[in-house]
């Protein structure tokens, strides 16, 4: 026996083992292949089906959700809707067997059962005026008492209104001195930290300069009109600035003539500035009349961006108004306020662009 | 015969009506009121800039006024307005809102130049 015997027959014990050892592998591959293709298929059948099943179980609740959301809608408007007719026919109808006083005091009752129920669907400001145009001013003690409890009923309902405008808007409360219209105009007083206070640094260079110099400076943010800058908050975080004016009133009705300037939506920091050109950036600069029986949601003024803005008077005296301004988004208006085709293509492209954005 | 002469001077009474009111509105002299507005830093006035003229009732006007028009290159007109104490509202976009007491009787054969300001108070003069 040769050496090359030896080795070939070696080769060869070596390749019958790594045939078996193949062999071997092989079979445990198919064993495994045999078991786990039944596992797979039941755990991924156990996932799908889970899975299907939750998404389902969600479905439907959210289905009996909406049916019994939609259920109760229905009775809600259906309640309302009876309500309101009962309430308004018999509001307008004049009642033969009870005499003036009487009559008065019923038409507040249903004028307070109207206002807080139905605040939010019609504007109760022509209602209100009725009533009060009604209450002679005889210096009779229960007229007076009168005029107050209606005075009442309206300011309850403004306050509700503007709590709600709050939750995503902004709101400031000022007053003004009626004494001062005799001398022209009177400006609203207001808290400090909603006031545009800053200048632009050119502007700031030039009043140093002129101060320094023995001519008139005027400095912006001296001017007794204070520019408001208000945000919000709902959706697109937008700023404006607003200024807001009492040019004119009348005590026997109760109201002031406010004029009211709104800026375009601007940053934060032009919404800051006390020298922003108020013409580049005007959006609205109006006058209107506001009374006591005026309320924000059923009555504002529209903005861009599907965006409103609201002056009330919270408070009259013969000396002093409060007055209350609203900035807020329009889905927060009243239910009778449509929203504007424009506004709504605003909103679509903003949030078409909002979901491309968050995607990147 | 006493019918006829009462439905006579009936119906020239009726007929000398409207000719009697006609001249009870005619004892307050009226004008054609031209006013030009000066904005301190500003030449031409912005857009949407108006002017208010309003007198009370209980003015000595006699009647109630209000006439409001807009400021075309700082200028408006005011009609048939009677001689008496009004006052002008002034609405600029980036000045207070102003109101201006003028005696119309001071300014019967002029124009009225007003001059409003960032602040202070407004001047007032004649346009000659």
């Amino acid at each position: 026996m040769t050496s090359e015997d030896g080795s070939s027959k070696r080769e060869g014990a070596t390749e019958t083992r790594s045939e078996t050892h193949k062999a071997g592998s092989g079979r445990w591959l198919e064993l495994l292949k045999v078991i786990m293709m039944p596992l797979v298929t039941l755990v991924l059948g156990f996932v799908v089906n889970s899975s299907l099943d939750a998404r389902h179980e969600s479905e439907d609740n959210l289905r009996v959700y909406t049916e019994m959301m939609g259920k109760r809608e229905e009775a809600d408007s259906t309640l309302r809707k009876d309500m309101f007719q009962s309430i308004l026919t018999t509001f307008l109808s004049q009642n033969g067997n009870s005499t003036d006083d009487q009559h008065l005091d019923e038409q507040i009752l249903k004028l307070e059962l109207l206002a807080s129920n139905f605040h939010e669907s019609i504007d109760l400001a022509p209602l209100f005026k009725h009533v009060r145009q009604r209450i002679p001013e005889d210096g009779n003690s229960e007229n007076a008492e009168r005029v107050s409890l209606l005075e009442k009923v309206a300011l309850e309902v403004k306050e509700r209104e503007v709590t709600v405008l709050t939750d995503s808007g902004s709101i400031v409360k000022g007053d003004a001195e009626l004494q001062d219209l005799k001398d022209g105009i009177s400006a609203l007083r207001v808290p400090g930290d909603r006031v545009a206070r800053n200048i632009d640094p050119e502007t700031a260079k030039k009043l140093g300069q002129c101060k320094t110099g023995k001519s008139k400076c005027y400095d912006p943010r001296d001017n007794p009109i204070k520019r408001l800058c208000l945000a919000n908050t709902d959706g697109e975080r937008n700023y404006r600035q607003f200024v807001v004016e009492i040019i004119d009133h009348k005590p026997l009705l109760r109201e002031a003539r406010v004029r009211l300037y709104v800026s375009r939506p601007l940053t934060e920091s032009e919404c800051g500035r006390a020298d922003l050109n108020q013409v580049t950036y005007r959006e609205i600069d109006t006058t209107f009349w506001v009374g006591l029986f005026d309320f924000p949601m059923t009555d504002n003024t529209h903005l861009t961006h599907g965006e409103r803005c609201a002056v009330t008077i919270t408070m009259m005296t013969s000396d002093l108004v409060q007055l209350t301004l609203a900035y807020f988004p329009g889905s927060r208006a009243s239910l009778k306020d449509k929203p504007y085709y424009d506004e709504m293509m605003h909103d679509l492209v903003h949030a078409k662009k909002s979901t491309t954005h968050s995607e990147e | 015969m006493a019918k006829k002469t009462i439905q006579l001077i009936t119906g020239v009474l009726i007929c000398l009506a409207p000719l009697c009111v006609i001249a009870n509105g005619q004892n307050q002299p009226s004008v054609s009121l031209e006013v030009k507005v000066d904005a301190e830093g500003v030449n031409p006035l912005p857009d949407q800039s108006t002017i208010e003229l309003s007198a009370d009732a209980d003015s000595d006007c006699g009647r109630a006024i209000h006439h409001e028009k807009p400021l075309h290159d700082g200028k408006a007109t005011f009609k048939d307005v009677p001689v008496c104490r009004v006052v002008f509202t002034i609405l600029v976009t980036g000045f207070p809102a102003q109101k201006i007491p003028v005696d119309l009787a001071e300014f019967k054969e002029f124009a009225i130049l007003i001059e409003i300001k960032i602040s202070g108070p407004a001047q007032i003069s004649a346009d000659k």
